[in-house]
């Protein structure tokens, strides 16, 4: 009896402990995530993981390096109040590989989001029947979109950089890969969106996504930026037509009852209030409400309370609480808009007098400092401006005039070097056709922010050579475009077709009060175009080598 | 009661599956009568027991004495019981009693236990003198009337090996802890802590609530120092292996005091402290500040605009005037007097049947800071019941609650920094204090903007709030069962099974109001308050089977158990933030406000292990130990998820062999080499697993986003670990001591956050296994108990040293680039340096050698002009180097953006290389952070009943940066400095060691030796007096005993050291840096303790 219940009673404890051995018991799952087995299984999955490509391009980071990588170092940006001294070192033309704006790893964060949806979306679409093959390719083409988009970022400042298109899954992985060259890369972006450019969304029937997601016609307008910086300038006017043509339509589309656009004018959004001459009528509705009709891509900020913010625009340009960002435009560009002259050549004033766009972009100077306030108006009343109260400001990146001024920049630089000497060859009569095209585009972007200084204002005559039209488009892109994240772009893109730097520090210099000597013979290095890889991105990825413009050799100073 | 006592556990029974299913076997009944020599006796108990004493049936006699019962076997036997009268036990041998009961003259004897001494080890109870692990226990009857608010303070200097620094001198701040050094790079430090063989940690992996350091330390606070009855330190892989992962960082094992048979004993003592802070540097008046901070301005031009700051002029139409012409003593205005009440009640006792201890406590103590307020409240109930011989049952229950108010902003910190030369009060247009705080107000100058950054202390300390409370409840119940062998000459198999729940429940409420900002109404910081709450449960069961055969032989014996232990826990939290609410009055984050943010989060965790260890043990002389841990955790994916851990140690007690005999003085020599392996586990869960988590939405897009990179490759940190101990004692162990050597090799370091290239997408990998490290080191701990008798004078002492040495012997070299950074150039660090074949907390920097006189040089002094003493080159014969015929000057940095050639009053840094070029290539060692011995020492002196008792604790050969005195010496920014800087440099010619103001300029504070000091330090803990007054003088009152005592706390301290304290916390890879933290409070006790 005795020995049967210790036998029992042993038994049972035993069984507790069997029980409890089980190793599947050990497998938990997170509480608050969900994991990759029980993840991509339907549409909704890979539709959630495109909207947070997005969302990571909305984070500050991102937005910030948009504007520092593609404007800080150029003329346009000058110190202005409190600015950390990691963004004063790049005005100060002193990158060093410790700042932190050489670290790039919140654009790979978004590559590697997309790469994620490559590579796992093909997988959904053999499982959901919901998931065809047409929204498979369009979601493809969004993701590829994306992807280019941060590449090109990337290489327009660092000029080579590592090409990932494999997710980021494991450890097993290796991480470390040697840097793509620029042209290679330039290359593949561009095959990459010719192959799935047709298979892009056209419009989402939603205002916000036609103009806040990956369209047909933003992909357009990236394939144009790429073969411009690529210098084939057919394929790059190809593009821009398109994008040109499909706003044309969509604006006949729009005033259906209207009187339809002809194809030589362009659905630009007049600077005038429609029946009234109160001016602010287009910076309303491309920054102060975002989403316009001259939109291509934009980054889509929602005004809601707890929702991401743009607070790039509040800290380096000023919101109503502080009305002097961390950056300020120079003395030059800022007295414009107390009155400029109407000659734009360079080395002289950047606005003409009634340029609206001066008075717009750029605040009354306050504590020596000119206030930018592009995008941190609200709104505009007849050069009245009001600041924003919340950070929600739409950050775009692709607008129409954008588009015209790229075009007329591939017209122009299509004349052979060739054509000026001999005026009576065909090159000569061709380079006319051109030069004409492209002043047409640019005035036609001129005209509308210029609306009291007549049609003709801009005299065609000026600008009758190349060298002038190139000038011309230069200081157009640079009024229209300014404060948006591009000027340094363009100032390298020139740099790069002329093989030199000297026009770009001829620029770059004049905003400079101090130093200037320095500065110059810093700059006039090619290399010294783009940034230096941070610091501890060589210390973990042994194929990067240092751009030789950033290498200190401190043991050997001699003196 | 009993009764239902008895269901509950029967209820018990049935939950471990082990009630014993006894079968009836038909009935009998029996009767008789039951008298004394005078006649029957009524109200006997008669009781019908089992083998193994456990009650059956019972009946009690009637009037006449006559009792009848219903036995259940004819096997068990009859009780009987009657007050004032001997038990008496007879077998169920026939059918009709006649019981005589005999009167109980005399007392029982105390049962005086022949049982050897038994050291807790967690796991088998072996004999003191047969233990072959690393261990070092200390009963807390040596504490006695001292005032400690948790038990790390206590041990502080007592275990050797054991380096205990308290965080701060903040409320319920706790310390950090580190037993033979720093084994590992991120994995977690701290020695495992267990209760009453109850792993005391909560895992807190998954916690996001923003739990600062401080109270994570802080979890010994929930015992109270007043139940605790020993403690016991496992200190190598041997001792530690049987709680395999957890105890990788050695073990400190608590035992809490249970009741014993006897009469009820109640308890009461009540202690009361008084703290203060030790004084800390000596700070600039305003006058003198303001004239500090123009110099600052004006140096680095030379232009007087540069110095023309309306607040330090003293301007009498400026607006602020009367704001800006004090004196104030920041430091003065935080600090304050703290008291701290403790009453403590205890009742304890014990019968045949049950024993029973309950405890509670009570803390009220304020701080040496202003507004900081810590209650607590804690008991615990400790009930053994004695079912039968075979089957003990025990129930422990434990309840903490903590009410903490803490301060919102580091006060001290803040006192340390704010301009002297403002008011705390806003100021009338006369000069008189008003009712409303003054804050720097948005409009300041821009130069002063750091200023307008720091909150007025005083204001946050009584217009804030931030409210800790955390209610932490541990019940326990505990079933030991017989299996086997009721007697000693049986094969013996115990079973014990207990269940532990271990429930934490955390919270904080905070607002912060607009008087203490001065940003606009709109600002998310205006009026914010914020409530927080996490709570956790764990749940834990065990199952050990402990087996104790018998030989024939009784020269053998051995000792065995078998455990297991399932752990399954889980913890939620929340946040709420909300901002801009009404009124300074309405502090709650649910009162109607912007929300800015709710945030939840919830974690899990389970643990599985099985542990086997065994004891054999010849003529108690030849020793073996070996154990087996194999331990399981969610933490690792499937294949690397089970971790063996084995452990082997001998003893020989030398002292015992014939041959040894003759050496009378010698009781005990033993040598016990061990080796073991344990394990040690990353920080947070689900690293194995890819997971995909929710982010901000896209337009109106729900936005999932991959969230990791998984590891695959992710496994345990083993420790290898050889220990060779000696223990001696001389003259019946009047001296007793020992040393041991030791060897730790971690393998497979776990490192959190491992940088891989960005363009993956991620910055780093959350954990790695990226290297091996060694540490070696010695320890030595002496014990003499009454060491000196003379009549009533007795004297013992206690004293402890150790070492520790550290040696990085493999890693990964991309690990080593990515954690080693460059020179940057900037002033205020210093460079460290990891390095394979290196220890960790090398300091690196400059030579300070003063400060240049002259900005111009000559080869004689030019009083006022020129001098030698200036900033040019020198070959390494002195000769100044001459270019041109003029000498060369001397630069920072020449050839970089930083470069700055050196003027008068800057300070020197010695030009190793003779470049004219101060850079990193002058950067030299400045010795290790890491000391080269620690421990302590401490006497007690009894003369009749009065004792005096010491304890002290010391660190030697240690660096430290001070850069406390760094901020306070820099004249850099508007920061307050020390009244040091009064000796600074001002004009050509003067002769200081203290550079020149210069206002965000100039390389005078760069990262050199000026600011590394030696860290060694002899500390008094604490010095007490206690007298207990004479049992017989008691009697007439009722009391069994009544003591008095006082002590000195933190007494004093012998250091070279400038600083407030130099004893800091170490290790990890980075070097000592002290931060003028709130330093530990100097304090006396006076209390009284009174049994009943």
């Amino acid at each position: 009896m005795k020995t049967k219940n210790i036998i029992r009673n042993f038994s049972l404890g035993l069984l507790l402990f069997t029980l409890s051995s089980c190793g599947d018991w050990l497998e938990i799952t997170p509480l608050n995530d969900i994991v990759l087995e029980n993840f991509w299984t339907d549409k909704t999955d890979v539709e959630n993981v495109v909207a947070s490509c997005y969302t990571a391009l909305l984070g500050s980071d991102v937005v910030s390096r948009m504007l520092i990588w593609g404007e800080l170092r150029s003329d346009n940006m000058v110190q202005g109040q409190g600015i950390p001294d990691a963004e004063n070192e790049i005005l100060r033309a002193n990158i060093l590989p410790t700042n932190p704006y050489t670290g790039w790893t919140c654009f790979y964060n978004v590559i590697n989001r997309c790469n994620t949806v490559l590579y796992y979306a093909p997988m959904v679409a053999q499982k959901d029947p919901n998931f065809n093959e047409s929204s498979l390719k369009a979601i493809e083409a969004e993701a590829k979109a994306l992807r280019a988009l941060c590449y090109f970022y990337l290489m327009r400042t660092f000029r080579d950089v590592p090409y990932a298109s494999e997710p980021s899954v494991d450890d097993n992985q290796r991480y470390d890969m040697a840097p793509t060259p620029f042209d290679e890369l330039l290359q593949i972006l561009i095959q990459d969106l010719e192959g799935c450019k047709d298979y892009a969304i056209k419009a989402y029937g939603n205002k916000a996504y036609n103009t806040g997601r990956i369209t047909r016609d933003a992909i357009h307008a990236l394939l144009a930026d790429l073969y411009l910086w690529d210098q084939d300038y057919d394929n790059c006017i190809r593009y821009c037509d398109l994008v040109i043509q499909s706003k044309r339509e969509q604006y006949n589309e729009l005033n259906k009852d209207k009187e339809e656009l002809a194809s030589n004018e362009y659905p630009l959004i007049e600077a005038e209030t429609p029946g009234s001459s109160v001016t602010g009528n287009s910076y309303n509705q491309v920054f102060g409400t975002g989403n316009s009709t001259e939109s291509i891509f934009e980054l889509y900020f929602l005004e809601s309370p707890g929702r991401l913010t743009n607070t790039t625009v509040s800290r380096y340009y000023g919101s109503v609480n502080a009305q002097r960002g961390y950056l300020g435009a120079p003395d030059f560009i800022g007295r414009d808009r107390n009155g400029g002259s109407n000659v734009f050549l360079y080395g002289n004033e950047v606005f003409a007098k009634k340029d609206v766009r001066s008075r717009e972009y750029i605040g009354r100077s306050s504590g020596g400092v000119f206030p930018i306030t592009k995008y941190a108006y609200r709104s505009v009343s007849n050069e009245n401006g009001v600041y924003r109260s919340t950070d929600f400001a739409n950050w775009i990146i692709y607008r129409l005039s954008d588009v015209m001024l790229m075009k007329a920049e591939a017209l122009t630089n299509m004349i052979s070097e060739t054509a000026e000497e001999d005026t009576a060859s065909s090159e000569a009569a061709q380079a006319k056709i051109l030069l004409s095209q492209s002043f047409e585009l640019v005035r036609a972007v001129y005209n509308r922010s210029n609306p009291e200084a007549g049609r003709d204002s801009l005299n065609y005559t000026n600008y009758s050579s190349k060298d002038n039209m190139n000038a011309l488009i230069l200081a157009e892109r640079q009024r229209e475009l300014m404060f948006e994240g591009k000027r340094w772009f363009d100032l390298v893109r020139m740099a790069r077709r002329e093989g030199n730097n000297t026009k770009l520090v001829d620029m770059v210099i004049s905003k400079y009060t101090e130093n200037q000597s320095t500065i110059r013979t810093k700059m006039m290095s090619v290399d010294a175009l783009y940034f230096p890889y941070n610091e501890e991105e060589l210390k973990v990825n042994s194929y990067l080598k240092q751009n030789p413009v950033y290498i200190t050799e401190t043991s050997s100073i001699t003196r | 009661m009993l009764m239902r006592r008895r269901t509950i556990l029967l209820g018990l029974f049935i939950y471990f599956g082990l009630s014993m299913a006894t079968a009836q076997s038909g009935s009998e009944i029996v009767s008789g009568k039951v008298r004394d020599e005078l006649g029957p006796l009524v109200m006997v108990n008669v009781i019908e027991l089992d083998e193994a004493n456990r009650v059956v049936s019972h009946d009690v006699t009637d009037i006449n004495g006559n009792f009848s019962i219903r036995i259940k076997s004819p096997r068990n036997k009859l009780r009987f019981s009657y007050v004032g009268y001997e038990t008496l036990t007879v077998p169920i041998d026939r059918k009709v009693f006649d019981i005589v009961m005999a009167d109980a003259m005399v007392l029982q004897a105390a049962e005086i236990t022949g049982r050897k001494a038994i050291t807790q080890t967690g796991g088998l109870s072996i004999p003191e003198r047969e233990l072959s692990m690393a261990l070092q226990s200390i009963d807390m009857s040596e504490f006695e009337g001292l005032s400690f608010t948790s038990i790390d303070e206590a041990l502080q200097g007592r275990i050797a090996g054991l380096d205990i620094v308290v965080n701060s001198g903040n409320l319920g701040s706790g310390s950090s802890m580190r037993l033979r050094g720093v084994s590992s790079i991120n994995a977690n430090s701290e020695p495992l802590i267990v209760v009453d063989d109850n792993v005391q940690a909560v895992d807190q992996t998954d916690f996001d609530v923003a739990t600062a350091n401080e109270e994570r330390f802080a979890q010994l606070l929930n015992i109270n120092v007043e139940d605790i009855e020993s403690v016991t330190v496992l200190k190598d892989a041997a001792a530690t292996a049987i709680w395999g992962s957890q105890g990788a960082n050695g073990v400190i094992l608590i035992k809490t005091r249970r009741g014993a048979k006897g009469p009820a004993r109640l308890t009461y003592s009540y202690k009361f402290s008084g703290t203060h802070q030790p004084k800390g540097l000596n700070m600039l008046t305003g006058d003198q500040y303001t004239m500090m901070l123009k110099e600052a301005y004006f140096n680095p031009t030379l232009s007087d605009a540069a110095a023309n700051i309306i607040e330090l002029n003293y301007d009498p139409t400026f607006s602020e005037y009367q704001q800006y012409n004090n004196n104030t003593d920041w430091r003065e205005q935080v600090i304050k007097f703290g008291q701290k009440h403790s009453h403590y009640l205890s009742l304890s006792g014990g019968g045949d049947k049950a024993n029973f201890r309950v405890s509670g406590g009570y803390d009220g103590e304020t701080g040496t800071i202003i507004a900081q307020k810590l209650d607590r409240f804690s008991t615990r109930v400790a009930l053994d019941y004695f079912v039968s011989e075979r089957i003990k049952i025990m129930s422990n229950f434990a309840l903490t609650y903590t009410n903490n108010q803490r301060n919102s902003d580091a006060l001290l910190n803040l006192a340390y920094r704010k301009m002297p030369n403002l008011t705390v009060f806003e100021q009338d247009i006369m000069g008189n204090d008003t009712h409303e705080y003054y804050q720097v107000l948005q409009s300041c100058s821009n130069e002063l903007s750091d200023q307008r950054n720091l909150v007025n202390p005083v204001a946050s300390a009584y217009l804030a709030k931030n409210l800790d409370r955390n209610y932490s409840i541990v019940p326990e119940i505990i079933l030991n069962y017989n299996l086997l062998g009721l007697n000693p000459d049986e094969n013996q198999l115990r079973y014990e099974g207990r269940i532990l729940l271990n429930i934490s429940n955390a919270y904080n409420d905070s607002f912060y109001p607009r008087e203490l900002t001065t940003t606009i109404w709109s600002s998310s910081a205006v009026n914010r308050a914020i409530a927080s709450s996490n709570k956790s449960l764990t749940l834990t069961h065990r199952h050990s089977f402990m087996f104790t055969p018998v030989f024939s032989n009784t020269d053998h014996s051995v000792m065995s158990l078998l455990r297991a232990e399932v752990t399954d826990g889980n913890s939620g939290s929340q946040s709420t933030t909300t901002y801009g609410l009404p009124s300074a009055g309405i502090e709650s984050a649910s009162a109607e406000g912007m929300l800015s943010g709710i945030s939840s989060g919830a974690g899990q965790w389970r643990s599985i292990y099985y542990t086997f260890s065994a004891h054999y043990s010849y003529k108690s002389k030849y020793m073996a130990d070996f154990s087996l841990r194999r331990d399981g955790t969610t933490k690792f994916g499937p294949s690397k998820r089970w971790g063996y851990f084995p452990a082997f140690s001998l003893r020989w007690n030398i002292s015992d062999e014939p041959w040894m005999r003759s050496l009378e003085w010698l009781s005990m020599l033993s040598l016990r080499p061990g080796w073991g392996v344990v394990g040690n586990q990353p920080g947070a869960e689900y690293l194995y697993v890819s997971r995909y988590t929710t982010a901000d939405t896209y337009i109106d897009m729900p936005a999932i986003i991959p969230s990791n990179i998984r590891l695959a490759n992710l496994q345990w940190e083993t420790k290898t670990t050889w220990n060779l101990g000696l223990d001696f004692g001389f003259w019946n162990n009047k001296l007793t001591g020992d040393v041991n050597i030791y060897d730790q090799y971690t393998s497979d370091l776990l490192m959190s956050s491992v940088a891989i290239p960005t363009s993956s997408g991620y910055a780093a990998l959350s954990w790695q296994n990226v290297g091996s490290m060694r540490n070696n080191g010695w320890e030595l701990n002496f014990q003499g108990n009454q060491l000196v008798e003379l009549g009533k004078l007795k004297l013992g002492f206690n004293l402890s040293f150790a070492n520790n040495k550290n040696i990085i012997t493999e890693m990964d070299e991309r690990v080593l680039e990515s954690l080693n950074s460059d020179f940057s150039r900037s002033n205020g660090t210093y460079l460290t340096r990891i390095q394979v074949k290196n220890a960790f907390g090398s300091i690196y920097g400059f030579r300070y050698k003063g400060v240049y006189q002259y900005s111009e040089y000559s080869e004689v002094e030019i009083p006022g002009i020129s001098g030698p003493n200036a900033p040019v080159v020198r070959n390494d014969e002195g000769r100044v180097i001459m270019e041109d015929g003029e000498p060369k000057p001397m630069y920072f940095s020449y050839g970089t953006t930083a470069a700055y050639e050196f003027q008068g009053g800057d300070a020197i840094y010695e030009d190793i290389n003779h470049d004219g070029n101060i850079n990193e290539l002058d950067i030299v060692y400045l010795g290790s952070s890491l000391p080269l011995l620690n421990g302590g020492f401490g006497f007690r002196l009894n003369y009749g009943r009065l004792s005096v008792n010491t304890q002290f604790n010391f660190r030697y050969g240690n660096k430290i940066v001070n850069r406390a005195r760094m901020n306070a010496e820099k004249m850099y920014d508007n920061t307050n400095q020390s009244a040091s800087v009064n000796w600074r440099w001002r004009m050509d010619g003067d002769i200081t060691t203290i550079p020149r103001a210069l206002y965000q300029s100039g390389y005078n504070w760069l990262g050199s030796d000026r600011f590394v000091e030696d860290g060694s330090f002899l500390r008094c803990n604490y010095v007490q007096l206690s007298y207990q007054i004479p049992a017989q003088q008691l009697k007439p009152l009722g009391i069994n005993q009544l003591s008095f005592y006082v002590s000195m706390n933190n007494l004093f301290i012998l250091t070279k050291y400038s600083g407030v304290d130099p004893e800091l916390g170490y290790g990890g890879y980075s070097i000592t840096f002290d931060d003028s933290q709130t330093p530990r409070a100097k304090s006396f006790t006076a209390g009284i303790t009174l049994s009943f």
